[in-house]
């Protein structure tokens, strides 16, 4: 499940500001990434019809032919990459509107770099591995996706079916950090944030749960970003 | 809507049938007043032939007495068609009597109730229905006198008549009726097209517009109007939508270069107070971008107030039992009571991430302030009906307006920009629901005083 990318992904990165496109280039370059850059619309919808990648970074308001149409013309022509939707048009309505015309995902500018990282390895690793398999396990858990348990040095963990949800979408994405986002739109199928601390307190019962009678933690917190499984070693 | 129904209440149905009626009350009263004419023409002038023939045999009596006037109508008789051999003519008939009712000429059987005193007319049915029209007089020496016409022709003629007019009224009627149902029917197709149009208006893909012919009439100008108005109204929904996404995409491009900028500032390392006022300001960012995102949300919303067509079927029930999951380790954690009544199945036309926005943005509400009361309800009912309430100090009644009102705080110690509520508000009315707030637990029938009423407890908000 974690076993590291050897190479870095193909990106594409379909951006008509330059600033906004520095910001990315240098957010990937965090990750040793990089990305072929097209600045409108068309350039990006031929790269994007020509060279396999393994992602596409798509701006939605675009010169020549914007976004949404952009993803609904590659999957009219049967091109299914992921392609992470990044725009400044945040809200609930935008972001249905770019799921509904293809988008795999859709970031709101400005993004957190964590969260962009994130999310791109979301992606990706759904791509490739697109069915988990029916014991998924990581560090010293142990999800029965089938039976719905899940045990941690063997030790049986009760958990409610939405911690098991929390839980098992962790999993999918072992070793990366999940957002707050992104538990709450894939969990939860809500597209914004609720101002009370809902999400913090649904991890913290599961963090519970999982570190009873253990000394080191199952799940830490990064600061400004998200959660990640600690992935501890199996004695 | 059924066919029967449908064809009851449609204007143009009753149109039609309105037209067949007039017509056929119409051609009736032509028709029966040109018959009643005709027959009172043909009678005068039957009428006439016969006082002509009365006058000459009371002239022929003057001057050669009852003999004389026997033989003259025996002569005429002679002339007349023979009754038994059918429609050679119309039939003469006369009856000559003396003063003790003998019979001294003529071939009607008996006297009609008819006084020759004054010489009445009249007319009177024979043997075998035949119709006779007369006139009666007295002569000298008390005779009685009676000259005849059988009218049988006239009569037929004037009942074929009857019965031409009234074929003749039938076919009227079921032509007007024929005509005004194509008219109808045709009246009919272009308002259910203009109807359709306005039904389609705002739904996904239907840039629909009324037909206009090149007939120009009344319909087409109305047509014309509409498409008019819709175009504008396209126009106006486009514009808006267009402004919203500028005023979106030119605050946050640039608030995510200033937060960029921060960021790379606060990696270099900087001394610790420095750092915390950046990471406030990183905050303060994030702020404004949620409140330009409500307030767009906002507006989007109200924009759309009560347009239901573009709105998919869901099932309220569902998105409602998602969300109080998501609040029930909230409520344990602060030792609240988070009480969930939610029916089985509420379906309802809306936006299910719009729904969702007002269902977070009460329980947020009522989390956040409704907290001391130490029991919070979310109930959601078939109608749609959904109530959010706390037991917790409440909102005094001369607020309870002006907190859906946009940057107005339900609560001083809130912290929030005042949008939480207006944005529930527009939510709720762009699914043509209403929303009020009242106390969860009321002052009672018998309160009076002011100390009474502060006995209130809780903020109920019912949405439906």
């Amino acid at each position: 499940m974690s076993a590291p990318t050897i190479l870095p992904p193909r990106i594409l990165l379909v951006e008509d500001e330059a600033d906004s496109a520095a910001l990315v280039m240098e957010t990937l370059a965090g990750e040793g990434w990089t990305a072929d850059w097209c600045d409108n619309g068309e350039a990006g919808l031929r790269a994007a019809a020509v060279q396999p990648y393994d992602v596409i970074i798509l701006d939605r308001m675009l010169p020549q032919i914007e976004g949404l149409s952009i993803v609904r013309r590659l999957r009219a022509a049967g091109i299914s990459v992921p392609v992470l939707m990044l725009s400044a048009l945040a809200r609930g309505e935008n972001r249905a509107e770019g799921l509904d015309a293809g988008a795999d995902d859709y970031l709101a500018k400005p993004f957190e770099s964590v969260e962009l990282i994130a999310r791109l390895r979301a992606l990706i690793r759904r791509a490739t591995n697109a069915t988990p398999g029916a014991v998924m396990i990581y560090g010293d858990i142990e999800l029965h996706v089938k039976a719905r348990n899940a045990h941690r040095q063997g030790k049986h963990v009760a958990l409610s079916p939405r911690e098991f949800e929390i839980l098992k979408f962790m999993m999918d994405h072992a070793g990366d950090i999940v957002t707050r986002e992104m538990l709450l739109r894939e969990v939860w199928n809500l597209a914004f944030d609720p101002q009370t601390n809902v999400i913090d307190v649904s991890m913290s019962r599961l963090r519970q749960r999982l570190d009873e009678g253990f000394d080191t933690p199952a799940i830490e917190t990064v600061r400004g970003a998200g959660y990640r499984l600690v992935g501890g070693l199996v004695p | 809507m059924t066919a029967a129904l449908r064809l009851r209440s449609s204007l143009v149905v009753a149109v039609a049938v309105r037209v067949a009626l007039a017509t056929a009350i119409t051609t009736a009263l032509v028709f029966a007043a040109l018959w009643v004419e005709m027959r009172q023409a043909s009678r005068d002038l039957v009428q006439g032939a016969i006082d002509t023939d009365l006058a000459g045999l009371v002239d022929a009596y003057g001057s050669h007495g009852p003999q004389g006037l026997a033989d003259r109508i025996g002569e005429r008789l002679a002339f007349s068609p023979d009754p038994a051999q059918g429609n050679g003519g119309e039939v003469l008939f006369y009856r000559l009597e003396d003063a003790g009712g003998r019979v001294l000429a003529g071939n009607l059987a008996a006297w009609p109730q008819a006084r020759a005193e004054v010489s009445e007319a009249g007319e009177m049915r024979i043997a075998g229905g035949v119709p006779v029209q007369y006139r009666v007089t007295l002569l000298r020496g008390r005779m009685r006198l009676l000259v005849g016409r059988s009218v049988a022709a006239r009569e037929a003629m004037l009942g074929r008549m009857a019965a031409l007019f009234g074929v003749a009224l039938v076919a009227l009627v079921a032509l007007a009726w024929g005509i005004g149902r194509v008219a109808a029917r045709s009246l009919g197709r272009r308002i259910a097209a203009i109807n359709a149009v306005f039904g389609s208006f705002g739904r996904e893909g239907a840039g629909d517009r009324a037909p206009v012919s090149h007939r120009g009439d009344e319909i087409d100008a109305l047509s014309g109007h509409l498409n008019t108005v819709l175009d504008r109204i396209a126009l106006l929904l486009v514009a808006r939508k267009e402004l919203s996404d500028a005023i979106a995409h030119e605050t946050r491009s640039p608030l995510m270069h200033i937060g960029a900028r921060i960021a790379r500032a606060r990696a270099t390392g900087l001394e610790a107070g420095a750092d915390q006022q950046l990471d406030a300001a990183q905050g303060d960012i994030r702020n404004l971008q949620r409140m330009l995102d409500t307030l767009l949300d906002i507006a989007s919303s109200e924009a759309q107030r009560g347009e239901m067509n573009s709105l998919p079927e869901m099932d309220l029930a569902e998105v409602a039992s998602r969300l109080a999951e998501l609040y029930e380790p909230t409520a344990e954690d602060m030792g609240i009571t988070f009480i969930a009544r939610i029916a089985p199945h509420v379906p309802m036309r809306g936006e299910p991430v719009q729904m969702s926005s007002l269902i977070v943005n009460l329980l947020d509400n009522a989390f956040k302030y409704g907290a001391d009361g130490r029991i919070i309800r979310l109930i959601v009912e078939p109608g749609p009906r959904l109530v959010v309430e706390d037991e917790g100090t409440g909102i005094p009644p001369e607020r309870r307006e002006a907190i859906f009102e946009r940057f107005t705080r339900a609560h001083q110690r809130g912290k929030g920009h005042g949008l939480g509520l207006a944005l529930v508000r527009a939510i709720a009315e762009r699914h043509g629901l209403a929303i009020k707030v009242e106390s969860t637990i009321p002052a009672g029938p018998d309160a009076g005083s002011q100390e009474d009423h502060e006995q209130a407890k809780g903020a109920r908000f019912v949405v439906g």
